[in-house]
């Protein structure tokens, strides 16, 4: 596959899944054409597509997480606070609320739980997509949804 | 379908160009707006940039192992990294003097921590996230992290290679780092990449995790540090 098919194939996919993660359009358009130049570089380009998918799914998840944990936004909100805001949530700001909260928690959960809570409720990925992109079982999936749940149940039970 | 609400994920539809995806997908999609106008985004012809035409000339990652001193430049081209492992004699880094070694950082548990020490002329201090580097310091770097064996510190090239400068084993609850490296005046700021790991890392398998930035049982981050090379 030559650049420009690979670039026409990838890019815009790529590029919608960075916007969904990212408040900063310009952010987002730098972590999407890091993660097309690292698919490159990767010779991934002609690889079966639904690894393809898969690897930009993880790649640009983990290199959106890191480049918001650089922007230090989340220094500004507790963890409580953030949660709290994501747990409390009316269903219609529910994904605005979603993207923002998520951004805010980058510096203050685990990654691997934050890898997949991006994954699923942004990107709605199902949990074997979640355990076939993460690399990991079904098991662990759960494991680390239930955590995240977890911390906002404990902030309902509290508002409540 | 996904667990929320009535839209298949985004990666379903995103698969779909390639022949993969239900016939429960499928109905959707022909039925809903709103992943019909997704897919209409994603698949609309775009222009090609010239940064992703200009990566016609790149070449796969090249990879280049050494050790001791040295001095990183923003402007070097890989074959100066390969000059520069051959040619200044690799040479274990000044120690610092005991009483400027740091105390063993304590982090939360679970996420490893990477810590950043910068020694300019005789004072020692932690790196705040902020402040420029200048020529001549040297850096070292403090790791504390549980469950992972290994670590590799190193950092990439401009021609999109990559250049190990520290690799060794890491005890049980991190360690600080025997390597030290002094930085030069050249370019605007230094960028290491830490990887932890539970094994040592095979070069096939370093490559991919640096792409992916991450993968099973290891654990990858990033440290841009700005330089300030002007007065």
């Amino acid at each position: 596959m030559t650049v420009e098919e690979a670039y026409q194939a990838y890019f815009p996919r790529i590029r919608e899944k960075c916007r969904r993660m990212m408040q900063n359009t310009g952010d987002a358009e730098d972590v999407a054409q890091e993660t097309f130049v690292r698919l490159w570089q990767a010779g991934l380009q002609d690889a079966p597509p639904r690894r393809v998918v898969g690897w930009v799914y993880r790649t640009s998840t983990r290199l959106a997480i890191d480049r918001m944990r650089r922007r230090r936004a989340a220094a500004e909100f507790s963890c409580e606070e953030t949660l709290l805001r994501l747990a409390t949530a009316v269903p219609l700001e529910r994904e605005v609320a979603q993207r923002e909260a998520l951004a805010r928690l980058v510096g203050q959960l685990p990654a691997d739980e934050l890898e997949a809570v991006f994954l699923h409720r942004l990107d709605r990925l199902t949990q074997p997509e979640l355990a076939e992109v993460l690399q990991i079982s079904e098991r662990t999936v759960r494991r680390l949804l239930s955590r995240f749940e977890e911390r906002l149940e404990k902030l309902r039970e509290g508002v409540a | 379908m996904s667990p929320h609400g009535e839209h298949p994920s985004f990666l379903a539809l995103d698969s779909l160009k390639w022949g993969r995806g239900t016939d429960e997908v499928r109905t959707h999609v022909a039925g809903c707006a709103a992943c019909a106008a997704h897919l209409q985004t994603v698949e609309r012809p775009v222009e090609v940039p010239a940064w992703a035409r200009g990566l016609k000339q790149e070449r796969p990652w090249g990879w280049l192992f050494g050790g001791g001193r040295l001095a990183w430049g923003g402007g070097l081209a890989a074959a100066m990294a390969v000059l520069l492992v051959v040619v200044l004699a690799p040479r274990p880094p000044a120690p610092l003097p005991s009483e400027d070694v740091p105390k063993p950082y304590v982090g939360p548990k679970g996420e490893p921590v990477v810590v950043v020490h910068v020694r300019h002329g005789e004072h020692v201090s932690r790196w705040d996230g902020t402040q420029p580097l200048l020529p001549g310091d040297r850096v070292r770097l403090e790791v504390a992290a549980s469950g992972y064996s290994r670590v590799l510190v190193g950092s990439p090239t401009p021609d999109g290679g990559f250049v190990t400068l520290y690799t060794g084993a890491l005890p049980e609850g991190g360690a600080l780092l025997p390597a030290s490296w002094q930085v030069d005046a050249e370019g605007s700021g230094e960028h290491l990449v830490v990887v932890l790991s539970r094994a040592a890392l095979a070069p096939e398998v370093l490559r991919r995790v640096l792409a992916e930035r991450g993968g099973p049982d290891v654990w990858v981050t990033d440290l841009r540090l700005p330089k300030q090379t002007a007065p």
